[in-house]
């Protein structure tokens, strides 16, 4: 499985280089989001232009729908606890017949934020198995945790490809397949490209 | 008095996709509706319909924060109808639906 490597072109590597940087820098203003306004304004915007590129309706309100919920986690478990520069990073790339979207941030990451809930979680990648798998909610008692399951089903059942990573863990659906691995590559917060190719 | 509250979901916004979006949208409707109100005729508790025709998107994240909200908040059903016209209401309703249990019925 062609796994992608954040690496791929330069829209996902500025991203990464962004997230993963040790000082903060703000991002060109066309990609930066400091608020969930923002980002819920421009969510619209790239799903025209991925139906532009060739995507059916249904697909881009599924598309809305996964990249609404990973841009909005990082909203709702970041608020008041960001690394150092608030907000996402949001861009993406579409052409005829394919799409790339990167969202990433300078947050707590998922195992910080799930540790919060369950003290004994002490890697990356048991945080991502656990954030993608369990209903379980970094906010509790509040009644949340169901974002990220909801992504992977959609990304199981309907095409779209991700790649996501969190510390060094990374989680990649591709043409329905799961794979799990480490990277030497550590971000501190969360970075997700979601990518699209017509059949 | 009709026995039945409707709640026409495209009059809150036709894109559903936020938690803060969500709560804010049950506390601006929880005012207007008799939730747990008993109908003075049967005696029971009056279903509240939510009605997801003209929705775009509608995310787990949202549904949560409204329709659970309104389930736990009523004393009868919550009956959610134009579930199928829109993929994902159709997703987010079906991924969703074993946590409400028989409160919330689907058609």
């Amino acid at each position: 499985m062609n796994e992608p490597t954040f690496a791929d072109d330069p829209l996902l590597q500025g991203a990464f280089a962004w997230a993963s940087s040790q000082a903060a820098t703000e991002p060109m203003a066309e990609q930066y989001c400091p608020t969930r306004d923002v980002f819920t304004g421009r969510i619209d915007h790239c799903r025209s232009e991925a139906i532009r590129a060739g995507m059916t309706a249904d697909q881009s309100f599924l598309l809305h729908a996964v990249l609404g919920e990973i841009g909005n986690n990082a909203f709702d478990h970041n608020i008041g606890a960001w690394k150092d520069l608030p907000g996402i990073l949001f861009s993406w790339q579409c052409k005829p017949g394919t799409c790339s979207i990167v969202i990433a941030d300078r947050g707590q990451g998922i195992l910080q934020t799930l540790r919060q809930v369950r003290p004994a979680l002490h890697s990356d990648e048991d945080a991502l198995h656990v954030a993608f798998l369990e209903r379980l909610s970094g906010r509790a008692p509040e009644r949340r945790g169901n974002g990220l399951k909801f992504v992977r089903s959609v990304l199981l059942e309907d095409g779209l490809n991700l790649a996501f990573q969190s510390g060094n863990a990374r989680y990649a659906v591709m043409k329905k397949q799961e794979l799990w691995s480490n990277v030497t590559n550590a971000v501190p917060g969360c970075i997700a490209v979601v990518s699209w190719k017509a059949s | 008095m009709e026995s039945v509250m409707t709640i026409e979901m495209r009059k809150v916004g036709t894109i559903l996709d936020s938690r803060p979006a969500g709560r804010e949208a049950y506390l601006a409707i929880i005012s207007r509706i008799p939730i747990a109100q008993v109908d003075v005729i049967s005696g029971e508790f009056r279903d509240i319909v939510i009605d997801f025709a003209g929705v775009e998107v509608l995310t787990p994240s949202f549904a949560d924060e409204f329709i659970t909200s309104i389930a736990e908040a009523h004393g009868g059903h919550v009956r959610l109808i134009h579930t199928q016209d829109n993929i994902t209401v159709r997703k987010t309703l079906a991924f969703l639906r074993e946590e409400w249990g028989e409160k919330v019925l689907m058609e």
